[in-house]
């Protein structure tokens, strides 16, 4: 019993002792309050912090030359409650980055204009199915294309960034602290979740300034001091003007396109000609899904600079927040058969297209891609953009969105068929013909049956080519032949070319579902007169001996983001993506 | 002495002076070193709430990474132990 009183009185001491040791200092946390979004797209809240501490002692002055026990200050208690405004910026790789926080801020350069939200296009997937409630994907379009009423794409925006926040050191000669290292602090981005295979970056020769402030620009948001406030003037009008007044423009570039002999030269950076990467992309093209990878001579990716960076940078930043080389993963290779593994994801067919794809393709007068494909990437980690909304020439407000992916999207063009007629038995006697896209052309030649009924079989008839526009029977002057007239135009000459060129001329889809069979078909049935007119054509000119002799096509490259609309109230200090900076308001 | 006692006047005077000086800059040397006291506190104040803030932000962007996240209670509970530690080992 006594032993008990013991212990349970060494335990009341003990605990009573804790209490006082704990209640020396208590510091609390209001929950945030007041949040709001401020004028430049930032969210801010506040905060209040309290410290008590029941004794304090400040040993003074006296207490240095005299006994220090006797000159000390003893103050019962500290009272303290200090009120924080913190301010959480959608960007997280200023202090990766070496900047400091006047070099980063929310506003990324995209620009969208108002009602964009609203457009049901922007609502559905690749096949044309609905995205669930507040999903988005908004392919980007080029500055030439601009329109106050273009309701279905987004806009890169030039605006002016201080040489120090984005500019090599080496380059500008000034002192190389680390505000400065924007360059090499890329080149070590791109070399961890980009490739390893990279050896050299660069911003090149031809690199244009607003380039170089563009990435910046993506990769920490716009420079502070020239941020776009609320009801900020954008010149819509003008590309790539953003000066130090805080002008901003829209931005275009396409310099950087540059013909390359070696194939592996890049654009942002070029591979090492013996690198695995280098050698290995002629598996299916690689040099054309490789962004700034310049192409095989037969077939031409045509594409904006500004639509490779914006999608190479925003690819870098995710496989950074998400420590993952989204492109690694995505092409594989064996090191054994020296073959790729996890490709079978890559390409995605995409049957729906909002016309915003067509008209950053082919301009405002948009004409039929003959075939649309798209590498897709999800992202684990979703990077927070926020989107500058305008109604074409101020700033109207700030979008938040969650980037959950994107789609780099490829579509082929045909530019141009040389077919060849073989009269004769033997080959004797060949012609040929170019028939290209956009160029009328309908001065066909007559197509001679007659002579090779005997081969087939039976005399083909136009019944047996009912499909085909105004088949015609007869036999001319002078010839013992009957022959064949039907009207075809340069386009029906080149889809049967695209159906007919043969393996080993197919351009880069050819080579891409000869590589993945189970989606093959895709190619398929895309006339405008359906496949039996295929059929009956293909059969047509096969009896009349007709071949493909050289068939060029063009290959466009999109971007198109998957975005996650989200507001100020999903936003808070710690969300996946964001800088938290604070500001001591008051105190007590 | 009589005439002595006339010029002892200014120099008791002066003497009165001097100490009054002496007593007034020793009242002075108090209270600066009560401003001194009070602006050391203020410091202590600012100093321990902004370290409090600034542990609190970094707990809840660390948190992310754990496995059993933290409730903000716990987080509470070792920011104030923190500055507990910090307040009774670094400034006194």
């Amino acid at each position: 019993m006594k032993k008990t009183n013991l212990i349970i009185g060494s335990i009341l001491v003990l605990s009573l002792f804790q209490v006082l040791n704990a209640s020396q200092v208590k510091t609390s946390f209001s929950a945030p309050y007041n949040k709001a979004e401020d004028n430049y797209g930032n969210i801010t809240v506040y905060q209040d912090v309290d410290i008590k501490k029941s004794t304090h002692r400040i040993d003074n002055i006296w207490g240095k030359f005299s006994n220090p026990a006797n000159d000390k200050t003893v103050y019962k208690d500290i009272n303290t409650k200090g009120t924080f405004k913190l301010s959480i910026e959608q960007s997280f790789a200023c202090r990766d980055g070496g900047l400091n926080s006047e070099g980063c801020s929310s506003q990324k350069p995209f620009l969208i204009n108002e009602g964009i939200l609203d457009n049901p296009d922007m609502k559905l997937d690749a096949q044309g199915g609905a995205l669930p409630l507040g999903e988005y994907r908004i392919p980007f379009d080029s500055a030439a294309n601009y329109d106050e009423r273009n309701n279905d794409s987004f806009y890169a925006l030039d605006i002016y960034r201080d040489g120090k926040f984005y500019k090599d050191p080496a380059i500008t000669g000034e002192p190389a602290d680390k505000a400065n290292n924007f360059f090499s602090y890329m080149i070590s981005f791109f070399k961890d979740y980009f490739s390893k295979d990279t050896h050299t970056y660069g911003s090149g020769n031809e690199s244009p300034e607003q380039r170089d402030r563009y990435i910046a620009n993506i990769t920490f948001g716009a420079q502070k001091d020239y941020r776009l406030a609320k009801s900020g003037s954008i010149a819509t009008n003008e590309v790539n003007t953003a000066n130090s007044a805080k002008h901003v423009s829209l931005l275009d570039y396409n310099s950087q396109i540059v013909e390359t002999t070696t194939g592996c030269n890049g654009l942002f950076f070029s591979f090492s000609p013996n690198s695995l990467t280098c050698k290995s992309r002629n598996f299916f093209g690689m040099s054309n899904f490789m962004p700034f990878i310049n192409s095989t001579p037969n077939i031409k990716v045509k594409s904006d600079s500004v639509v490779e960076d914006t999608e190479t940078t925003l690819l870098t930043l995710a496989g950074n927040l998400d420590d993952t080389n989204y492109l690694d993963s995505k092409t594989r290779i064996d090191p054994v058969t020296g073959k790729r593994t996890v490709v079978s994801e890559i390409f995605k067919p995409v049957t729906f297209m909002a016309g915003s794809m067509f008209r950053f393709f082919f301009g405002n007068s948009s004409r039929n891609l003959t075939e649309i494909v798209s590498a897709n990437f999800d992202f684990k980690n979703q990077m927070p953009l926020t989107f500058i909304e305008t109604d074409g020439s101020s700033v109207k407000q700030f979008r938040h969105f969650l980037l959950m992916g994107l789609e780099s999207v490829y579509g082929t063009e045909v530019e141009s068929c040389k077919v060849k007629e073989t009269s004769g038995i033997l080959g004797f006697g060949s012609s040929y013909e170019t028939y290209t896209a956009g160029v009328p052309k309908s001065n066909n030649p007559d197509f001679k049956l007659s002579f090779l009924s005997g081969v087939f079989g039976s005399n083909p008839s136009c019944s047996d080519f009912s499909k085909l526009k105004n088949c015609k029977k007869y036999r001319p002057k002078f010839s013992i032949s009957k022959k064949i007239k039907i009207d075809m135009d340069e386009t029906d000459w080149l889809s049967w070319c695209k159906r007919n060129q043969g393996r080993q001329k197919k351009g880069l889809f050819g080579r891409i579902f000869d590589t993945f069979s189970s989606i093959g078909n895709f190619l398929q049935g895309h006339s405008e007169y359906g496949t039996v007119y295929d059929q009956q054509l293909d059969s047509f000119l096969s009896i009349a001996n007709f071949t493909v002799k050289d068939y060029k096509e063009k290959v466009h490259k999109g971007l198109i983001l998957h975005l996650k609309a989200t507001n100020v109230e999903n936003i808070g200090i710690g969300t996946v993506g964001t800088t938290t900076t604070y500001k001591l308001m008051k105190i007590k | 002495m009589r005439n002595g006692s006339a010029a002892i006047v200014p120099l008791f005077f002066a003497i009165v002076i001097l100490f009054g000086f002496i007593m007034f800059m020793g009242g002075a040397s108090e209270n600066l070193q009560h401003i001194s006291e009070l602006e050391h506190i203020k410091n202590v104040e600012k100093r321990i709430v902004t370290a409090a803030m600034i542990m609190k932000i970094n707990l809840i962007n660390a948190n992310q990474d754990l496995t059993v996240p933290l409730t903000e209670s716990q987080m509470d509970a070792i920011v104030s132990q923190r500055i507990s530690v910090m307040m009774n080992n670094s400034i006194k």
